[in-house]
């Protein structure tokens, strides 16, 4: 059965994909590059430079860290911080956790709404 | 009228493909510019709270908000990282499934009665029995995803592969072709519409009971975020999560599952679009 249509509204192909297809799996490939790119080359900066120094030293397994958020903490932001270690409270627009891996504090630096990662001093 | 009135378009401008592309945009826009200017309009009578009918300046407020604070994104990235996981189980047991009941007719004849009613079931009606087997978590939210995308495709998979003739099956085998070369050249390409047309469908429909599972057996995703937002009468944060839900599925729809059907069905469709 043969339907008319015109030239112009066949699938555009590159090889056997459509390029629309094609092209909206690119964007988002980029994106997510982009996205990876931008969190890996912000993360030191957030960290401060004395919690630098006690990574780098490396002479606990966990750390006791103070997040500070840009603005007032939300339900979300506690949920995400649970994931890494212990909630211990809220201070203004800071998220202290305990006992949170060398790894997770980098993680966590990631996040582009994340402000500042110091080190905390928890009792 | 002659032929070659008859071929020049009436407006030229309107046919280059810059001005057409644009023109179909705005044409597609526009009943959601129309729907917005009538909510604003609502909004702006003053007969309904800020509860009831927030104003769309205060729910891109709100979309900016979340955007900023990362919660959008985060509840983004779980909805649909949850939909991948479930199309991934469902979309690809259904389809191997599907060819392998469909080669053999009186297993399908068996399994069809069953697959077409559980796939007449809605998802979400699986909910409260997910809930007493997983519990509230991700368990409970995947095992209803799998099962709305699960079922779609597996009949879809099925009605393809038993659509395709037998003679082709059987030249194949009559040409010294084995099982694995009557799936691959025979019963795959030959059922390819209808488990394209299972995989759109299942994305819709798991879209769908994925955002009510979330309301009641998750902490995250946009389903959540609706949800908990109506305890707080955040209606602003509602809309703006519906709103969200639309775009996405509007998007991943157009960009990705419409041209793919499209190309199956050029491909390897009866239907044939005139050179």
């Amino acid at each position: 059965m043969a339907v008319s249509a015109s030239a112009s509204a066949r699938v555009r192909m590159v090889g056997p994909i459509p390029l629309r297809a094609l092209l909206a799996t690119a964007v988002v490939v980029a994106l997510l590059v982009a996205w990876e790119g931008y969190a890996w080359a912000t993360a030191p900066s957030r960290i401060t430079p004395e919690l630098h120094a006690a990574l780098a030293r490396g002479d606990q397994p966990t750390y006791d860290i103070a997040v500070r958020l840009p603005f007032a903490p939300r339900q979300f932001h506690i949920r995400q911080f649970q994931a890494y270690g212990t909630f211990a409270g809220v201070e203004g627009t800071t998220v202290l956790i305990r006992r949170v891996e060398p790894a997770a504090i980098y993680d966590i630096a990631r996040k582009y709404w994340v402000e500042r990662v110091d080190l905390a001093r928890l009792d | 009228m002659t032929a070659t009135s008859a071929t020049r378009p009436l407006l030229p401008f309107l046919y280059r493909p810059l001005v057409r592309r644009v023109w179909s945009v705005a044409t597609y826009l526009f009943p959601f510019l129309v729907l917005v200017a009538i909510w604003h309009a609502l909004a702006a009578t003053g007969r309904f709270t800020i509860n009831q009918v927030p104003p769309p300046a205060l729910v891109a407020e709100v979309l900016w908000e979340m955007t900023l604070d990362g919660a959008l994104i985060g509840h983004i990235g779980q909805s649909l990282g949850r939909l991948a996981l479930g199309f991934v189980a469902g979309a690809g047991l259904g389809i191997v499934l599907g060819i392998l009941i469909g080669m053999n007719r009186g297993a399908a004849e068996f399994i069809e009665p069953l697959v077409s009613f559980l796939n007449a079931l809605s998802g979400i009606a699986w909910v409260p029995l997910a809930i007493v087997w997983f519990g509230i978590g991700p368990a409970a939210v995947t095992f209803i995803l799998w099962n709305s995308i699960f079922f779609l495709v597996l009949f879809n998979t099925l009605l393809g592969v038993l659509s395709v003739p037998p003679i082709f099956r059987n030249a194949v085998l009559t040409l010294g072709g084995g099982r694995v070369h009557v799936i691959r050249d025979v019963l795959v390409p030959g059922a390819m519409p209808n488990i394209v047309l299972g995989i759109r469908m299942g994305m819709g429909f798991g879209w769908r009971a994925l955002i009510a599972a979330e309301m009641i057996g998750a902490t995250s995703g946009l389903g959540f975020m609706i949800y908990d937002a109506s305890s707080y009468l955040r209606s602003d944060i509602i809309i703006a999560g519906v709103i969200v839900i639309g775009v996405l599925w509007v998007v991943t729809d157009r960009l990705l599952l419409v041209p793919l059907e499209r190309w199956t069905v050029e491909r390897w469709g009866l239907v044939r679009r005139a050179e």
